[in-house]
């Protein structure tokens, strides 16, 4: 039986930034990746058009009218998402505090900030520096912002404060992996390498002589005796394999990592419970008289005027995410084909103990899904109430909602961290309450849902969990 | 493994409002066979795009492209009708998609031809270039980049 340091379950963001970070720090360990799917790069997936063999849909069970999507294979949600990495906002740490709502995380955003800067350097973050009025920055972006369109430039010249060019892994220019973007609007599948995945970022971990990838293994359980974890048993070609290690970190998803504790017989109580995502929609502002669909990327700025203040003590944050692709199609009244502004809303969602993972009688994954929270509605209604006036310097012609959205891909909450072990799973390092030695990355961990994209936050926060595994103290890597 | 029950009930319940909000039974006949979903474009055309001048067989040749990028089948046509055109399928349904549709129809038809060429001379006939590999379906020819 094969013993290491350090196995890794799951190879998305979480794990990989991780890894990242323990092989850059560590000598002589072994580690093992563990993954699920297959290694698929880039071109495989782009000829299937697909980013994995293996549908989610067809890994866990739901109940419930909400979707659950995910990305099964080398790379995880590397493969699948889209590249925005806006920061969480320092308020977004301490929710409780500030608004006497949801709940504070055990950490601030000044101690996240070097770990975010380092993320942003591993996956050559383009942006602009300008957003430090919202997000505070210690560095500047390693890129220079997109372009942004004419209806952007509008509204960033008239709301200086809160429009800003977006940040983002799609390259705004070429990079020694990667070249930069050409807005062409797949980027699920990007036909030209300008977004970071971990085909271009990290084949320094799959290639390190140390790691071992174990592919095409589900992970059943982690055995767990006399309160350490000792292995993990994993299903490989029909057949269970057992390897043992000394220490485990968890980054499947916020559905199977769960599900794994509880295959596991980890059940503290708030395992699973709270799942969530934000809450979004598709809208269009018909415009008069001006034009879209010039800037430089699939998505060119952020309007955070509707994010952050007081209205969050009764109605939750929303991040406009302002698009560059004709997602509604062009108009086809003649000349007013770009008059078209889409608009995704994400907004923030509390965390619910109706809402979670627990296991079917076969031990799958079994997510219920009651509604999103009434915090979560009250913010689309604030959103929707202001939407006018956040966008007043722009001709107007109409508003249309076109829909709630189906998912994010943004699964988070189901494994907190919190200090309480009745009122969280893992503590800020995401070392589990009850088992020492195993801990979980990922978005699993976040105490709560604000707005902004995920992925970012994650691959800070699975920096910042290696960093304090290592016994380094405060001080970053950076 | 188990199979999502809730697609399929999504699937039927979103077809149903969507042949609801069209106000019959048209648009989803259209769908469901060949030759009527070709007339469906080229009618589409014609209302959508009247300014357009454009000749009975480039249009023929475009709702040709259309279904073999979009779906080959039928029920991967009408997936692709109530999802939109992205790689992962079935989004919420909405009673403005088929008008979502018709743009998604006309605006194919514009990017895969002429007619935004600044060097196209105003009355000049369409040229319908077409797209095999549809991977960049939504390419962007208004996109400037620094």
């Amino acid at each position: 039986m094969s013993h290491y340091d350090i196995i890794v379950i799951g190879s998305g963001f979480g794990s990989l930034f991780f890894l990242k970070h323990y092989l850059d720090t560590t000598e002589h360990s072994r580690v093992a990746l563990v993954e699920w799917g297959d290694d698929r790069p880039p071109e495989q997936q782009r000829m299937d058009r697909r980013n994995s063999t293996i549908a989610s849909t067809d890994c866990h069970q739901e109940i419930g009218s909400k979707a659950w999507r995910y990305t099964i294979g080398l790379g995880g949600g590397t493969n699948c998402w889209w590249g925005q990495t806006p920061r969480f906002l320092p308020n977004d740490f301490r929710m409780k505090s500030e608004y006497g709502v949801l709940e504070d995380w055990p950490f601030d955003y000044d101690a996240l900030e070097p770990y975010y800067l380092h993320a942003e350097k591993i996956m050559q973050i383009s942006g602009s520096d300008s957003i430090s009025k919202v997000a505070p920055r210690s560095g500047a972006f390693p890129l220079p912002p997109h372009r942004l369109s004419t209806p952007d430039q509008i509204m960033m010249a008239a709301m200086p404060e809160t429009y800003f060019p977006v940040a983002t892994a799609r390259a705004s220019r070429a990079t020694s992996t990667r070249n930069p973007c050409c807005a062409s609007a797949v980027c699920g599948l990007c036909p030209v390498n300008a977004k970071f995945d971990a085909y271009n970022g990290f084949g320094d971990v799959f290639q390190n002589e140390r790691v071992d990838l174990i592919l095409n293994a589900q992970v059943r359980e982690i055995d767990v005796q006399a309160g350490l974890a000792r292995g993990v048993v994993f299903e490989r070609g029909g057949k269970d394999q057992h390897i043992t290690g000394d220490h485990i970190v968890l980054g499947a998803n916020a559905i199977q990592s769960p599900a794994i504790l509880l295959r596991s017989g980890l059940d503290l109580s708030p395992t699973g419970r709270g799942l969530c995502e934000q809450l979004s929609y598709d809208v269009e502002i018909l415009l008069e008289g001006v034009d879209n669909f010039d800037g430089g990327t699939y998505t060119a700025a952020w309007h955070y005027g509707l994010y952050d203040g007081p209205h969050r003590r009764n109605a939750a944050a929303t991040l406009v995410q302002v698009e560059n692709h004709m997602k509604f199609g062009l108009r086809t009244e003649f000349g007013r084909w770009r008059q078209s502004l889409p608009l995704v809303l994400h907004i923030e969602d509390a965390p619910q103990t109706r809402n979670g993972v627990s296991l079917t009688a076969s031990g799958e994954p079994l997510v219920r899904h009651v509604d999103h929270s009434d915090y979560a509605k009250a913010g689309f209604r604030h959103a929707m109430a202001n939407l006018e006036r956040a966008f007043a310097p722009l001709p107007i012609e109409e508003i249309v909602v076109h829909g709630q959205r189906e998912t994010e891909y943004h699964l988070q909450c189901s494994l907190r961290m919190g200090t309480d072990p009745a009122q969280s799973v893992v503590d800020e390092t995401g070392l589990h309450h009850q088992v020492r030695n195993i801990q979980v990355v990922g978005s699993a961990v976040f105490p709560t849902c604000p707005p902004a994209n995920p992925s970012l936050t994650i691959a800070a926060v699975s920096l910042r969990s290696a960093h304090k595994l290592a016994g380094k103290g405060s001080e970053c890597c950076v | 493994m188990l199979r999502l029950s809730r697609r399929t009930l999504l699937f039927s319940g979103g077809a149903a409002a969507a042949i609801g909000a069209a106000g019959s039974g048209f648009v989803a006949q259209t769908l469901l066979s060949e030759g009527p979903f070709k007339r469906y474009v080229k009618t589409i055309i014609a209302r959508r795009l009247p300014y357009l001048e454009i000749d009975a067989p480039t249009l023929e040749r475009f709702a040709n492209d259309l279904i073999a990028a979009w779906a080959p089948n039928t029920k991967q046509r009408l997936g692709a009708v109530l999802g939109g055109w992205g790689a992962d399928g079935l989004s919420a349904i909405q009673p403005d998609r088929v008008d979502w549709f018709e743009r998604r129809i006309a605006t194919a038809l514009l990017l895969r031809s002429n007619y935004f060429d600044p060097d196209k001379p105003a009355q000049a006939a369409l040229i319908y270039v077409g797209s095999p590999e549809l991977l960049c379906q939504q390419a962007n020819p208004f996109a400037q980049f620094d």
